[in-house]
Formats: C-alpha cells, sequence, structure tokens
C-alpha cells in the first residue's frame, strides 16, 4: 500500500458514487428498486464490453499508424 | 571480482557505493523511504534519502537546489514520461545555471528514469523518449545496455559536475550479467564495440543491443559479419568509434526503440555521412520505431518497434545479398 491506511479509508468513505446514491435516495429522486436496477444495468454493460473484447480480434497490426494526426 | 547481478540491482549497488564514499551525495524519489525497512534509508539515514512530493516540479527543483548548495543529488523518477512534468526544471533550469553564471556554479545531478516499457503498456508510461533530451546543451544522457555498464554509468553520472539523465530500460530490469564489485566506473563518451565485424556497422543502444547482438548472428549465418556498437552515451557522443568502425566496413545500420524523426539515429547519420562520407559504399539505414504513439494491442506494438527481422533485412539490404540469399 502507498501512503497511510486512514487516507485509503478516507477515500473509500468520500467515493462520489455511493454518496450520489445515498443522497439521490433520500432526497426521493431515486428510490431502492430504481437504484438497484441502474447499478445492475451498468454491470450488464461493462460484463458485456470485456466478453467484446475478449472475443474481437486483434487489430490490424498496420492500424498502429491510425490516428497520429488528424 | 565480478559476479552475476541483475540490470537493476547493478544501478542500486552503483548509488549505494557512490553514497557511501561521498556523504554529499543524496537520494529523493516519491516511493522511497516511505518506510522505516527502506535499505538506503536505514543505511543513510532521512537526511540523505528521501522521500518527496507527488511533483516532479517539487522534487527535481528541491534537487536543483540541493545540487547548486553542493549537494550531488539521485532523483529516482520511475517513468521518463513523469520527467515531461517538470520540463522546466530538466531542461530549463539545470542545465543553464553553469553557463548563466558563467561558469561559478554547477548543478552536479543524476536524473534516473525508465524508459521503453513495451509489454502491453500502451502510449503514455512505454515511450523511448531519451532523444529529446540530447539536444539540450548542459545535459548529458546515458543509456546503459547491459547490467555492468548500468553500473558503471550511474557511477560515472554520480560524479559528473553535470545534470545528467540516466535513462535505464524497462525491459532489461531483471537482465542477469557479470558486474564488477566495487568501484567501477564506465567513462562518459566511450561506445563499446560488443561484437566485432567487417562488413557492416550495427549501432544499437538500450533492448536494441541485444536484438542487434542476436541480428549479428544471424547475419553471420548468411557469411555476413556485422560490427556491433553502443554508444552508452549519447551526451557525449563518441562518434570517432562509429567512424573508425565505418572506415572498415563502409556500412552503417542503426537501430534505435524510439521514433525515427529527430531521433538519436538521425543525429549519428547526420555526422557519418558529414564526417565519414567517403567510406560508405551504402545508403545508412535507420531501423527505429515507426512514428508512433505506443500502442497497447501486440500485433500493433510488435508493428511498431525495431526487431531482429527488421535488423536483418536493413543489414543485408546493405551488404549486397537480399533476405533469404547465402544462407
Amino acid at each position: 500500500m502507498f501512503g497511510a491506511p486512514e487516507e485509503y479509508e478516507a477515500a473509500r468513505r468520500a467515493d462520489p458514487l455511493p454518496r450520489m446514491r445515498e443522497r439521490l435516495l433520500s432526497s426521493g429522486v431515486l428510490d431502492a428498486v430504481a437504484a438497484g436496477l441502474l447499478a445492475a444495468e451498468a454491470r450488464e454493460e461493462m460484463a458485456a464490453a470485456v466478453e467484446f473484447a475478449l472475443a474481437s480480434p486483434y487489430p490490424p497490426a498496420d492500424a498502429a499508424l491510425r490516428h497520429v494526426y488528424a | 571480482m565480478s559476479r552475476q547481478l541483475p540490470y537493476i540491482a547493478a544501478i542500486d549497488e552503483a548509488i549505494r557505493q557512490e553514497m557511501e564514499r561521498d556523504e554529499s551525495v543524496l537520494y529523493f524519489g516519491q516511493n522511497i523511504a516511505t518506510t522505516p525497512d527502506d535499505e538506503f534509508l536505514k543505511a543513510f539515514g532521512a537526511d540523505r534519502v528521501r522521500v518527496t512530493p507527488i511533483s516532479e516540479t517539487a522534487e527535481i527543483g528541491m534537487a536543483i537546489g540541493a545540487a547548486l548548495a553542493g549537494y550531488r543529488p539521485v532523483v529516482e523518477l520511475y517513468m521518463a514520461e513523469f520527467m515531461l512534468v517538470a520540463m522546466d526544471q530538466v531542461v530549463n533550469e539545470a542545465p543553464r545555471f553553469r553557463y548563466m553564471s558563467g561558469g561559478r556554479v554547477s548543478v552536479p545531478l543524476v536524473l534516473k528514469a525508465g524508459y521503453g516499457f513495451t509489454a502491453g503498456w500502451a502510449g503514455q508510461h512505454t515511450g523511448s523518449i531519451y532523444g529529446m533530451f540530447t539536444g539540450v546543451p548542459g545535459l548529458k544522457v546515458a543509456l546503459p545496455a547491459t547490467p555492468a555498464d548500468a553500473k558503471g554509468l550511474m557511477a560515472t553520472a554520480i560524479r559528473d559536475d553535470n545534470p545528467v539523465c540516466f535513462f535505464h530500460h524497462y525491459l532489461l530490469t531483471l537482465e542477469p550479467g557479470e558486474v564488477p564489485e566495487g568501484e567501477y566506473l564506465v567513462p562518459f563518451g566511450q561506445a563499446s564495440v560488443c561484437r566485432a565485424g567487417s562488413d557492416v556497422t550495427i549501432v544499437a543502444t538500450g533492448a536494441m543491443v541485444g536484438r542487434a547482438l542476436a541480428a549479428a548472428d544471424t547475419l553471420a549465418a548468411s557469411g555476413v559479419s556485422a560490427e556491433v556498437i553502443d554508444p552508452r552515451t549519447l551526451v557525449p557522443l563518441d562518434i570517432a568509434t562509429i567512424l573508425e568502425s565505418v572506415a572498415k566496413t563502409g556500412r552503417l545500420v542503426l537501430v534505435g526503440q524510439a521514433t525515427r524523426h529527430a531521433s538519436a539515429s538521425a543525429v549519428i547519420a547526420a555526422e557519418v555521412a558529414d564526417q565519414g562520407f567517403s567510406y560508405l559504399r551504402a545508403p545508412i539505414r535507420q531501423v527505429t520505431a515507426l512514428d508512433a504513439t505506443v500502442p497497447y494491442s501486440k500485433p500493433m506494438e510488435d508493428y511498431i518497434l525495431p526487431d531482429e527481422p527488421k535488423i536483418v533485412t536493413a543489414a543485408l539490404s546493405v551488404t549486397g545479398a537480399g533476405p533469404g540469399e547465402g544462407a
């Protein structure tokens, strides 16, 4: 671990995603069911992206020279 | 006496021995002396071995100040790209003081940085960016290719009265090799002839030296005798050894992991064309990285980098035999 353990704990407590979720729940903008659904959708999207990446062929080697300049 | 040491341990040994020898040698870095168990901290104390903030500007700036005050700091930067956030300190402060003070002060400073970590690390921590520091008068640039040179060049860098960029190649980190024990200095500006040959001169630096030597083996099997030269420092550059070799072989292949445009290889090609044109019996060939950021994907990464077959092809193209002929 790089740095003090309490810094990591403080960073975890300050994680903006769970804090935003709490804020939206407590202010009534979001209910627990919708929040759960959002989280599940995000997980599915990430899992699909990983699956797509692993199933994709390698790019052609000479694609290395694309996008160097606009 | 010598024994086997990995490249990275050889560098550490040089720093340790120089710190033992000279109390003015300091060691700064963002991830050193972070615990009381740190070996350098235990050996040399918190005054000389210091963890720094995650700010290269502060860290290198502090080292320049210490150097002006008579110390010899070594700054551990981990990756060469981290020097880019402190370009003012590296390029426009450290190398300018001596000149602009009319020689009244000097900045004996070592910036230790790794480069070339082409192992799927993508674009921002894998560059071979040493070339951009070779065009700054006042800065010296060392590029060790073997554990022994890593030790000897680091010791020389620490004793040098100028700011030195010491670039170690990440792909060589754990490569073992014979390293002399005790005091060992490799002079700057003295190329190493790694393999003698008579048909073509191959100049290579860092991890490319190993690839050039492998290419020389393959060429030997085709009846082509390659001489392999490692300049070891790009500033100062031992052009005399390269010219002497080209006078003998008449052919020059330059191998570098850096991109081609404005590269060390372009500088060497220009010097040889300028000073040794009449020796040349064939065009100078450059086997460099292609002019792109290092890509993440392995086939693309391989595509842009120099490798043994590319070196062999270039050497055969100037020695007269086409690929596959004469084998």
